[in-house]
């Protein structure tokens, strides 16, 4: 059957629904940053075109393809996870993009998709009718979980080696290197990114090709699809290489002093090491246990044969390990969402009372730790100044009550297009992004947040049934993930803008400022468009 | 089916959709927006109006629009005090790069001393948030050559935050001139500004308020009605101009014009006042007061107090060690003395004891008494100034010569609750009532800054360590003693005594003149007391004290005026009790100097004015104050010539209802 047939079929109720909001957010965007960029509509507009034609692209491929990188997919964005904690460009004190020249690209965003396709990909697998227990659930032998340990562990040196780890080296091994060739370093920097991305873009291709004539490559733990997924990670180890040979040399010239200068500080100028304090040799002793561990699972794993790949991931170190690596940048609000994806889709997939209880509790104990250890100072002074924004109506209670404010006085019918004091003359922070709802809801009133509201509650619907209607199970999981996406952005975002809940850096989905969220919504809203397509369309194709 | 869905495990051979949790997914998603419309339609409808006048207040900013200050006018249409725009630097935190570095730069461009910039330092570093907009005064009225200096580093360092704001202060047209009369301005306290905001006046933090003279009495009426301007501004306080502006303040007034303050017309003659400063300045008097007073109305013309108030230099903000200058003078400047200090009369107080023995018939105008050079009373001696004697004395001849002996007779016979009586009566040992001596506090109270004198009486004197004995009014019948007077107090007797015996509350303040020229509380003279004593002793005082002046033999024939006659009564009070031998004024230490007296009217024929002058320290009435007196009784009788208006000039404006 033609693509044109199927694009008969997707649900274009669907499609239409989440166009309106857009375009919605796009109106909106012409006010909010009349003050600010009075052209960033058209740029968000370019966004939303490539954002439909992704979809609909997305939407004539059989979604089930996808399952078979999900985990490339996911290891090349934990990857660029990482490369932002290291060589991301820091706004405001936290490390979310990564410079590509043309674009900011955020990863975190991409990493949403990923978990969605991995884990409905992993969830999919066990959808046997029994509900998972709290074993199923942490697989005791895995390999995920030593690298999140690693991550953390360095992470917490917080030493510069984090975040320039080749130029501390130059220093410590006083081996002076002149001033630093940033624009070559940016160019290769940039050249290994889109290297990775090609290497997705091809696999996808080849897969694509293939895979009508090679059906044992569509079983994700066929040997072929193994060897598939290796080829694919290597392609992150050539772009990992080309980065490390082309930019410093000094990796290359003295490997050993390089890794050890990752867990000794220079102390002074004087360039004194500080050794053998708890301090540092914790983390060290905790690296090199984890290190034992992963070599410990890959022995296992060559004794036992990939077949057993399946036992090494647990569905929590699906999440784990991004939420990790973002709560660090610290990006507060995306782990949130993460979480909240994870979760839903878990209970979606069944999980028995018993682990979620202890699930829950752990939870609790969790956000405990967090809260002492691992938040910053000012991600808890968010939620104290929530509790009682007035206290600081100045200080950081300023965003809470300006938005307030900008919400109240629109009234029924709002100030009109423009005319809002509150977004014109810039009470509002990050009015564009966050909190482009408090702009809508003070320009266009209760009505029009009403408008806006039943045009979620639709899309939220239409995602639901095509979840019901869904031919199997990954196509299912992957409506629920996409549904779970966007409701929990929707209600953390305007609960925060309506002083419902604590303001967190989330944005609504389709409807605020922002390439890489728009374009990654779409490209999970092309998956469900797919999943939409009844299963014969996809039969006898080609 | 085709392989790529069989052979995949969980495919939809096996596949069975979770119905129910879908369906619980839908509720809670129902649910969740059910909620948020809830709290949309509390936000907005229900508390709609709250954050729409929240939203308005956010971007609307008031800024006051001060009214301008009053002037003051003198009598004669001289005007002695209006307003001057200045140049005020300001620093805007917000704005300011290196803190530090501007401060240090400003301290040197401005000369300003460390504590200033230390707490001015202090407070940038205070401010939080939408206050750090707010400009910060850091110092006002500079002069052009600072103004040229600032400009200079401007151009070349930046300054950022460093602006310079037009102001306005008060000017001074006649200088230090009745500096004390009309008071000066600084800036308001944290307590007054808190009471006066509680009694619901419009003042804030930084304004100037009167606090001395005219400028604190009529603080209300000077001050005016500040109006306001609203302007709208966007987040960072920065005022939206042109059309985005005028669109949002659509509907509302945007503007309240102030209203200026009244203008005061005061009772003063300027140039009066000046010839009586020159006068004083002739006779190189250090400390002194002097009052020139209408004796038909009370009116005061004239108010020197000595030394001049350096009142230009005063208004505004000066450096903390212009202010411990002038704390720390031993002159004490900020004195007005006029109505601030009391003295013993000395000789000018005999007049009361002669109407007092009058009064109590304990003499009449014949009764002679014998001068041997003292006078006994049980086994105390007291001394005429003239050791020799004067012999025997009549009331006439007894003033002229100012024989103390004769009036320690008198003083005897009548006894002392008699003379407090009659000085009682002459507005003595109680406030005068003039305006400038009673301040209402914004909480209500009054405050006096009015001395109001001593007239000792025999309870007064029981009270005091030694107790009442008979001879006490000895010393009193000739000004001394416990007796202490201020020179309004003098003036306003001398005037009672010219006028047969009216006593007038003294006044300064004319009327008021609003900005449409229309005139506000018309003073008219106000009749304290009258006098109970008969007329011809009345006259025969009168004539007795014109002849110290006027008859040869008298203390100031010799330096009488070419131009007029004049009734007056030296003085010459000991500040210290005088030892065995008489000493030289060359010869004594400055503060134990005698004090020197003149009280007198003018013209001798039919009265119009009395002075009272004293020359603190200046050694004998007749040489060191009557000529002072003299000098401005000779300067008003030309002004009056001069002008034409007539001698009586106010009786006749009062007689008119104020419309000549």
């Amino acid at each position: 059957m033609s693509l044109f047939a199927r694009l008969l079929r997707i649900r274009w109720p669907l499609f239409f629904a989440v166009l309106a909001v857009c375009l919605l957010g796009i109106y909106n965007l012409e006010s909010a940053a009349r003050s600010t960029n009075p052209d960033l509509y058209l740029t968000q507009l370019l966004w939303l075109g490539l954002g439909v034609v992704t979809a609909l692209s997305c939407a004539l491929i059989n979604y089930r393809f996808t399952r078979y990188f999900a985990y490339f997919i996911y290891g090349v964005i934990s990857f660029l996870l990482v490369l932002t904690l290291v060589k991301g460009t820091p706004i405001n004190g936290a490390r979310r993009w990564i410079n590509l020249g043309f674009m900011n690209l955020q990863a975190s965003e991409l990493m949403k998709v990923a978990i969605i396709i991995t884990l409905a990909h992993y969830l999919s697998q066990h959808w046997v009718g029994k509900k998972m227990t709290l074993r199923e659930l942490l697989r005791p032998l895995n390999i995920s979980r030593p690298l999140a340990i690693t991550a953390i562990i360095i992470f917490k040196l917080k030493a510069p080696f984090m975040l320039d780890p080749l130029g501390e080296l130059a220093r410590l091994t006083r081996k002076k290197l002149a001033a630093p060739p940033v624009p070559a370093e940016f160019l290769w920097f940039r050249i290994t990114i889109i290297l990775i991305i090609t290497a997705i873009l091809v696999t996808f291709i080849i897969l694509r090709i293939l895979s009508a004539r090679r059906p044992d490559l569509v079983n994700p733990v066929s040997k072929s699809a193994v060897r598939l997924q290796i080829i694919s990670a290597s392609f992150i180890a050539l772009g990992l290489s080309l980065y490390i040979v082309f930019t410093k040399s000094a990796f290359i010239r003295d490997p050993v002093a390089y890794i050890l200068a990752t867990f000794y500080r220079e102390s002074g100028p004087g360039g004194v090491y500080e050794q053998f304090t708890p301090h540092y040799w914790l983390p060290v002793i905790l690296f090199l246990l984890s290190a034992i561990y992963l070599i410990l699972c890959l022995l296992l794993i060559r004794a036992r044969g990939w077949q057993t790949q399946r036992d090494l991931i647990a569905p929590i170190d699906i999440i784990g390990l991004p939420a990790l690596l973002i709560l660090v940048e610290p990006d507060l609000g995306t782990t949130l969402i993460y979480l909240a994806i994870a979760g839903t889709m878990l209970l979606y997939s069944g999980v028995n009372r018993r682990s979620l209880a202890i699930l829950f509790i752990a939870m609790v104990f969790g956000a405990g730790i967090a809260w002492m250890g691992i938040l910053k100072d000012y991600q808890r002074q968010r939620i104290t100044t929530f509790l009682d924004p007035e206290q600081d109506a100045k200080g950081s209670g300023y965003h809470s009550i300006q938005s307030l404010i900008a919400v109240g006085s629109g009234k029924l019918f709002g100030k009109g297009h423009g005319g809002g004091t509150q977004t014109q003359l810039r009470f509002l922070p990050e009015q564009h992004t966050d909190f482009a709802f408090s702009v809508w809801a003070e320009e266009m009133g209760f009505m029009g947040c009403l408008l806006l509201l039943f045009c979620y509650a639709l899309l939220i619907a239409l995602l639901l049934w095509t979840a019901y209607k869904a031919a199997d199970a990954y196509g299912s999981l992957l409506c629920v993930g996409t549904t779970a996406f966007i409701f929990w952005h929707m209600v953390i975002n305007i609960g925060m803008v309506t002083g419902l809940l604590p303001v967190v850096g989330v944005t609504l989905p389709f409807f605020s400022y922002g390439g890489s969220s728009l374009v990654t919504l779409w490209l999970t809203i092309g998956l469900t468009l797919s999943v939409s397509i009844p299963e014969r369309f996809f039969d006898g194709a080609q | 089916m085709s392989l790529l869905a069989n052979s995949s495990p969980g495919t939809s051979a096996h596949y069975e959709n979770n119905w129910l949790i879908l369906a619980g997914f839908a509720f809670c998603a129902l649910s969740a927006i059910l909620v948020i419309i809830g709290r949309l339609y509390f936000l907005q409808l229900v508390r709609g109006e709250e954050f729409t006048q929240r939203s308005e207040t956010n971007f609307i900013q008031k800024s006051r629009l001060s009214a301008d200050r009053g002037f003051i006018y003198d009598s004669y249409g001289h005007l002695l005090l209006d307003n001057r725009p200045t140049l005020d630097v300001t620093i805007t935190a917000a704005f300011v790069k290196d803190q530090k570095a501007t401060l240090e730069q400003l301290a040197t461009l401005l000369s300003l001393d460390e504590a200033t910039i230390k707490s001015l330092g202090t407070k940038l570093r205070k401010l939080r948030g939408l206050d750090r907009f707010v400009p910060t005064l850091v110092k006002r009225d500079i002069t052009f050559d600072e103004l040229a200096k600032l400009e200079n580093a401007r151009m070349l360092a930046g300054l950022d935050g460093v602006d310079i704001e037009e102001g306005l202060a008060r000017r001074y047209r006649y200088g230090n001139s009745a500096g004390h009369v009309l008071g000066y301005m600084n800036e308001i306290g944290p307590k007054e500004l808190e009471q006066r905001k509680k009694s619901g006046q419009d003042y804030r933090q930084g304004d100037m308020i009167g606090r001395m003279g005219l400028e604190s009495q009529y603080e209300e009426l000077l001050h005016g009605k500040n109006g306001f301007r609203l302007n709208a501004v966007d987040s960072h306080g920065r005022r939206l101009r042109g059309l985005t502006g005028r669109k949002l303040l659509q509907g509302m007034i945007s503007q309240h014009n102030p209203e200026p303050g009244e203008s005061l017309i005061i009772t003063l003659d300027i140039e009066l006042q000046q010839a009586a400063e020159e006068a004083f300045r002739e006779k190189g008097a250090i400390e002194g007061a002097m009052v020139v007073v209408d004796i038909n109305t009370g009116y005061i013309l004239a108010m020197v107090s000595l030394p001049l108030l350096d009142v230009e230099n005063i208004s505004g903000s000066p450096p903390p060690s212009f202010w411990q200058g002038l704390i720390n003078n031993p002159y004490k400047p900020l004195l007005n003395r006029t109505i601030q200090e009391h003295y013993s009369p000395g000789s000018t107080y005999k007049p009361i004891t002669a109407l007092a023995g009058l009064k109590n018939g304990a003499i009449t105008t014949k009764t002679k008494y014998h001068c041997p050079g003292f006078f006994t009373m049980g086994r105390s001696r007291w001394r005429c100034w003239n050791d020799w004697g004067h012999g025997s004395e009549d009331l006439h001849s007894a003033m002229k010569h100012s024989c103390d002996v004769y009036f320690y007779n008198v003083g005897a016979e009548i006894g002392l609750d008699a003379l407090a009586a009659m000085a009682a009566d002459l507005g003595f040992g109680k406030r005068s009532g003039l305006e400038l001596g009673i301040r209402k506090a914004p909480n209500g109270r009054l405050l006096y800054d009015e001395q109001p004198g001593i007239i000792p009486t025999s309870a007064y004197r029981a009270r005091t360590s030694g107790g009442y004995q008979k001879g006490d009014v000895v010393n009193n019948s000739i000004g001394q003693g416990d007796t202490n007077v201020t020179p309004l107090q003098l003036a306003m007797a001398y005037a009672t005594i010219a006028n047969g015996g009216t006593l007038l509350k003294p006044q300064l303040l004319l009327r008021t003149e609003d900005s449409h020229g229309k005139w506000h509380n018309l003073a008219h003279p106000i009749v304290r007391s009258k006098l109970a004593i008969a007329p011809e002793d009345l006259e025969a005082v009168v004539k007795s004290i014109c002849a110290v002046v006027g008859e040869p033999g008298g203390g100031v024939y010799h330096r009488r005026s070419k131009k007029l006659n004049i009734c007056g009564k030296t003085g010459t009070a000991q500040v210290i009790r005088i030892g065995r031998e008489r000493i030289k004024k060359d010869e004594m230490e400055y503060q134990t100097r005698d004090n020197a007296w003149f009280a007198a009217f003018a013209p001798a024929e039919d009265p119009q004015i009395a002075v009272a002058v004293v020359n603190e320290h200046g050694g004998s009435g007749g040489s060191a104050a009557a000529p002072i007196a003299i000098k401005t009784i000779e300067a008003w009788y030309d002004l009056t010539l001069k002008r034409g208006t007539g001698l009586s000039w106010h009786k006749r404006w009062i007689m008119s209802g104020g419309e000549e």
